[in-house]
């Protein structure tokens, strides 16, 4: 086995008295994925702000060794200079939610040209558009003038990968890359990384997401609690039964389906000004008490879907039905009685500054429902059925981002919905927690025999919880068959694309 | 491509604003007439008290006289026509003559508006160029040795009185650099109370500025760009600074609007003939013609100043301009 390309041995990291990383011993080597596995709180992003030197400030950080060997011979990273130096040129990072990673008024030339120059390249036109090429722009010149905030998330997620990468570093941190991603992108990072490590960089991965880390792992490092738990080699740590594969098991299917339609869209259009159409005539329908996914690709529309559903946006044409009943007919003010959302950022979702009592009163007071008292003894009750007792007068602040989920679940059940809708509802959550939310999600309709919608670039979520599933492409609907006939009956290319992302039971497990 | 769309959207922008600001003058001009009306006495009432002349005529001879004054400057009329005779002077940019020396407005006010300006944009760049020296050094280290010395360094200059600073600056200044205490306005006497005026108005700027700094600092893209090796200037200046300052724009215009329009203190104290300094002898005099000229020209100055910084800030940060739209 060649030298590591990266050595670090009883690394440590505190903030107050007790650390958060304690003895932490990690080679690196060249040509090879390293995974680092744990649930939020474990210490993974420490780790990994830890090996490119930026610990945010009251940190401390010690280490008997932390040593890079390039081409050039061996830097001790002792010294914040030493790091300064490394930091882009040696080492790389990939950030989480690429969109938030890049300078929103810088264009995407002028940091391309800025990461080039920073690693010592030439910086010139010519480099420029050679970079965004190589980071998978077929035209260089389309997205070259365009602000980063301007940028799709895929693009975004192009650039970002393509700035790290660029310099070629000897090692390549890549930061829960996959969270905002769908089964496609998450695919084609996968093949970047596999590839950057085929080039000869030691590539570390820090993710809760189990599918990408087993098909892409030779390493895999589990933290528990700041300590290493577990390492060895991918297929020693990933085996069958290892607690790590749960959430990514298909549930039993949910009951009966009766035959009113709670919500029906015929034709919806939608574009917004300066863009192409974002839905180009969607026609879903969804009966009372039955689960209907909406699976799709970044991009194709899912969102801007769910905003016009629940009348946050104004469709440019088409009909759009809820309980029968359009939105002019009803207004709005009536029929957002009868559709609740579970947003895709619970902790973003909710004011920090109240309660969770508060937080689940809140459509409760918003429509006058019942007296005060009595609207507190529901939101209590609520609470206790999602799993909360006792924490009723908790914030945001103090509540887990599982525990947040279950208050905004619970604060969507608070004005008895026909039809939920939820937004990604387990994409946040670590692995550990998508299953007990899951549960949850499916308990409650099955419970309240209400009509669900849910979107998810997930299939394996949408299979746990929808009687049938649809998937959205370029803004209409491509595929719309019964959850547990999609594997064997879808025919569309992003259907089958999906699913190949998505194998089923072992497969993924080597 | 995106430029072109924000130049489009700059302009739509000119375009509103140049109609909200017509109606916006109209409405304030007719405030401007009944308000300076309200308050007791008039210029006569000044003029008969301040030369004595009540004392060497009789009453009746008095009671003449004052008629025969009011008469002349427009007084003896009702309210309403008397503001419609105004109005519809202004419309053709003629403001009318000065009580008092009988001279146009326009010319009175003419010169020292662009004393005015002069020494409020000198004070507005002496404000913004250290409020964003000040912010970019503390918020390095929010909480450090530095943060503190310029934490108190922003008290004090927001407790020391203008009028305190200004005559202890214009001592100093004298002895130490032969600054020419008195004299005609002059490139030469501008910058002292350029310094003066800016001193304090820079707390506020550099405080937020500071606040918004820190805060992009701790945004994903910033850790990202220091990831790619971008040196604590770099960050600081090429991509954390021009998110951070857009927000302050609009307080920045407040800024620059008192600055030109009013900065009493200041141009009393460096006897710099500004049209504030004006305006407040013209107020006491009862110059009606002057002050209703005076109060106009800051309502312009405060609307011109506000929409050049909404324009500026669809420039700076487009990402306004889109929030626009999905919010329409």
């Amino acid at each position: 086995m060649t030298a590591p390309v990266l050595s670090v041995s009883g690394l440590t990291v505190a903030y107050g008295p007790h650390p958060v990383l304690d003895g932490i011993d990690l080679d690196l080597v060249a040509g090879r994925v390293h995974v680092v596995l744990g649930a939020s709180g474990s210490g993974k992003t420490t780790l990994l702000r830890a090996l490119i030197g930026m610990v945010p400030a009251p940190g401390r950080v010690s280490a008997r060794r932390l040593l890079l060997r390039t081409a050039a011979g061996e830097v001790d990273l002792s010294t914040p200079d030493a790091w300064r130096r490394v930091r882009g040129r040696h080492i790389g990072l990939i950030a989480q939610d690429p969109a938030q990673a890049l300078t929103p008024l810088r264009r995407a030339a002028s940091l391309v040209r800025e990461a080039d120059r920073l690693a010592g390249g030439a910086a010139d036109r010519a480099r420029v558009e050679q970079l965004l090429r190589a980071a998978g722009f077929a035209d260089p010149g389309a997205v070259a003038s365009r602000y980063c905030f301007e940028l799709s998330g895929g693009m975004a997620q192009r650039l970002g990968v393509g700035l790290a990468v660029a310099p070629r570093p000897a090692v390549l941190l890549a930061d829960e890359p996959s969270t905002a991603l769908d089964g496609l992108a998450r695919a084609r990072l996968a093949a970047t990384l596999r590839q950057v490590a085929g080039d000869g960089a030691a590539v570390v991965l820090v993710t809760h997401d189990v599918a990408l880390a087993a098909g892409l792992a030779d390493d895999i490092t589990v933290l528990h609690d700041g300590r290493l738990a577990e390492a060895g080699a991918a297929a020693e740590v990933l085996g069958p039964g290892s607690k790590w594969m749960i959430g990514l098991r298909p549930a039993a299917p949910p009951p009966a389906v009766r035959s009113t339609r709670v919500l029906s869209t015929r034709g919806l259009r939608k574009r917004y000004r300066g863009t192409g159409p974002v839905l180009t005539g969607v026609d879903i329908d969804v009966a009372d008490g039955e689960v209907v996914g909406i699976a799709g690709r970044s991009g194709a529309g899912k969102t801007t879907l769910l905003r016009c559903l629940v009348g946050l946006e104004r469709p440019d044409g088409g009909e759009l039905r809820i309980a029968g009943r359009t939105p002019a007919e009803a207004g709005w003010r009536a029929l957002r009685r009868l559709v609740q959302v579970v947003p895709q950022d619970p902790r973003g979702s909710l004011n920090p500054w109240r309660t969770a009592r508060e937080l689940v009163a809140d459509p409760l007071d918003a429509h006058r429902i019942g007296t005060r008292a009595g609207r507190r003894a529901r939101a209590d009750d609520l609470l206790d059925r999602v799993g909360l007792a006792g924490l009723e007068h908790r914030r945001p602040g103090q509540l887990s981002t599982g525990q947040c989920q279950r208050v905004a679940i619970a604060r969507a059940l608070a004005l008895r919905p026909r039809l939920l809708v939820a937004d990604e509802p387990v994409t946040a959550l670590d692995a550990p927690l998508r299953q007990g939310v899951l549960d949850l999600l499916g308990d409650v309709v099955r419970e309240h025999g209400m009509a669900a919608l849910v979107i998810s670039h997930d299939l394996y979520v949408l299979e746990a919880l929808c009687h049938r599933i649809a998937v959205l492409d370029a803004g209409r609907i491509v595929e719309d068959l019964p959850a547990a006939a999609l594997r064997d009956d879808g025919t569309h290319p992003l259907t089958r694309a999906l699913i190949e992302c998505h194998p089923t039971g072992e497969t993924h497990v080597r | 491509m995106a430029d072109r769309r924000a130049w489009t959207r700059a302009a739509a922008v000119v375009a509103r604003g140049v109609a909200t600001a017509a109606g916006l003058l109209l409405v304030a001009s007719m405030l401007v007439f009944a308000l300076v009306r309200a308050a007791p006495g008039d210029a006569v009432d000044v003029e008969f008290g301040e030369s004595g002349a009540s004392a060497l005529l009789s009453p009746e001879e008095e009671a003449a006289a004052r008629a025969q004054r009011a008469r002349e400057l427009g007084l003896d009329r009702g309210v309403p026509e008397q503001y419609a005779r105004w109005l519809d002077r202004v419309v053709r940019l003629d403001l009318g003559t000065s009580f008092r020396t009988g001279r146009p407005v326009v010319d009175e006010l003419g010169d020292r508006v662009a004393a005015s300006a002069a020494l409020g944009g000198a004070g507005f760049l002496v404000a913004l160029g250290s409020a964003w020296l000040i912010a970019s050094l503390s918020a390095r280290r929010p909480g450090g040795p530095l943060d503190h010395a310029l934490r108190l360094l922003s008290l004090a200059a927001t407790a020391v009185p203008t009028f305190l600073l200004g005559s202890l600056g214009l001592r100093y200044a004298a002895d130490w650099f032969g600054y020419p205490v008195a004299g005609e306005a002059s490139w030469r006497r501008l910058w002292l109370p350029a310094v003066v005026l800016g001193v304090g108005a820079m707390p506020v700027v550099a405080r937020l500025l500071r606040a918004s700094l820190i805060s992009e600092y701790g945004r994903p893209y910033a850790l990202a760009a220091r990831a790619r090796g971008a040196s604590p200037a770099r960050l600081t200046f090429r991509h954390v600074m021009r998110p951070a300052f857009a927000p302050l724009l609009t307080l920045a215009g407040l800024t620059l609007s008192s600055l030109v329009a009013a900065s009493v203190i200041t141009e009393v104290i460096f006897s710099w003939p500004g049209v504030s300094e004006y305006a407040v002898s013209a107020i006491s005099a009862k110059d009606y013609p002057v002050v209703q000229a005076y109060l106009l020209l800051v309502v312009a100055v405060v609307v011109v100043v506000n929409r050049a910084m909404d324009v500026l800030q669809h420039l700076l940060d487009p990402r306004v301009a889109h929030a626009a739209d999905v919010a329409a």
